[in-house]
């Protein structure tokens, strides 16, 4: 006789309903499967109607995160017998919803896109001039904040973004940092007027709970710090220090 | 305008969830954080008596304490434990947060955590010593 779990998912349909409601399915259990393997088993055969994302199955897309017990989570990660006298299954806090599972992103792309997420260089250097050389210490010092995969559980962890839609969040300021630290880069200066406005890292009261959440071991909420102590400290060296230093 | 690019144009109705003044009772996590966030109003509190006392005693209204307001006490002891707490969680971040240069390393975090727990037991000493000093020797 085959075993079953209870999993609640809050539906949502923009045309017919004004709030979310919830609706329990009864999947069947199996001990290999993760929280995303009963979302398509219900799409595929009790509920076709079921909207959410998901691509890659194997914690690199990013595309999977949902709150499962309140708690944001990878789906595809996420292993079904933790769940096993049920569990209720949101789309993302703090992001509007879009349909059932499905939030809207705009929101996190364009802050994404603000931080100016790439190598900027006051003068490139023609082709043949060769590539631009790092050691490993080099890359260590960014190798963390490199491995976000713009998942936004950070974001959906995160109260304050919740309170004040307008923080940039852990996962754009973690990324900013990223390319602050990479010795290739020239581009600290363009990426702090964002980031030190009144919306960036100063919004930040160190909840932690991002840190907490990332399922590929980033620590935004440190990132966010150190961004917090090379403001404070380029502001007094350049600004009061050496008030003249750089007018030349 | 093609039955795809009508649907396109319409506008997104969306749903917000409203986070609500009780986010912080949702989880452990949260709720530490917030009574992390609270013990500043005992600080402040003690504090704010402090700054009174410097007053009275430039006024010449100074009374020392007699040492037995138990309550006063107690208030004092919870104070000097909710401060040491966040001392010690601040410095204990130091070394992840400081970043010190060296060549295309940074300084070992360790290293910056020892210099800032040691700067605090120097600074206590001798902010201790200052006070024992005036409380015997000018009072």
């Amino acid at each position: 006789m085959p075993e079953f779990v209870d999993v609640t998912i809050q539906r949502y349909n923009p045309e017919t309903d004004d709030k979310p409601h919830y609706q329990t399915y009864q999947v069947p259990y199996r001990e290999d499967w993760v929280v995303l393997d009963a979302i398509l088993h219900i799409k595929d055969n009790l509920d076709a109607t079921l909207s959410y994302r998901w691509s890659c199955r194997m914690g690199i897309c990013g595309s999977c995160g949902m709150n499962v017990d309140g708690y944001p989570k990878l789906t595809c990660s996420t292993h079904l017998r933790e769940y096993r006298q049920g569990l209720t299954i949101e789309p993302l806090s703090n992001f509007p919803v879009i349909r059932d599972l499905v939030v809207d992103i705009e929101d996190f792309m364009a802050k994404l896109k603000s931080v100016k997420p790439w190598i900027i260089r006051e003068l490139e250097q023609p082709l043949g001039a060769g590539e631009y050389r790092q050691s490993n210490n080099q890359i260590d010092n960014f190798r963390q904040f490199s491995q976000c995969i713009n998942c936004m559980l950070c974001y959906a962890a995160c109260p304050v973004y919740g309170m004040e839609n307008e923080f940039l969040g852990p996962a754009a300021i973690a990324l900013a940092r990223r390319y602050n630290l990479d010795s290739r880069d020239e581009g600290s200066e363009e990426r702090v007027k964002v980031l030190a406005a009144s919306e960036g890292i100063w919004e930040c009261s160190f909840v932690g709970e991002c840190s907490a959440a990332c399922p590929k071991g980033v620590d935004p909420a440190k990132a966010i710090q150190q961004t917090k102590f090379d403001t404070v400290n380029g502001f007094v060296m350049g600004a009061m220090l050496m008030p003249f230093g750089k007018r030349t | 305008m093609s039955d795809a690019a009508e649907i396109e144009s319409r506008p997104v109705r969306t749903y917000r969830r409203p986070l609500g003044n009780d986010w912080w009772l949702r989880r452990w996590s949260y709720f530490l954080y917030m009574v992390r966030e609270s013990t500043v109003i005992f600080m402040v509190a003690w504090l704010v008596w402090f700054i009174f006392q410097v007053a009275a005693l430039k006024l010449g209204r100074y009374e020392p304490p007699t040492g037995e307001d138990y309550a006063f006490i107690a208030f004092s002891v919870v104070c000097l434990f909710f401060t040491l707490w966040h001392a010690v969680t601040f410095l204990n971040l130091s070394g992840l947060i400081l970043r010190v240069p060296i060549g295309d390393r940074y300084l070992p975090a360790a290293a910056i955590k020892a210099v800032a727990f040691g700067g605090l037991l120097f600074v206590t000493i001798v902010g201790c010593a200052i006070m024992i000093y005036i409380g015997y020797v000018k009072l």
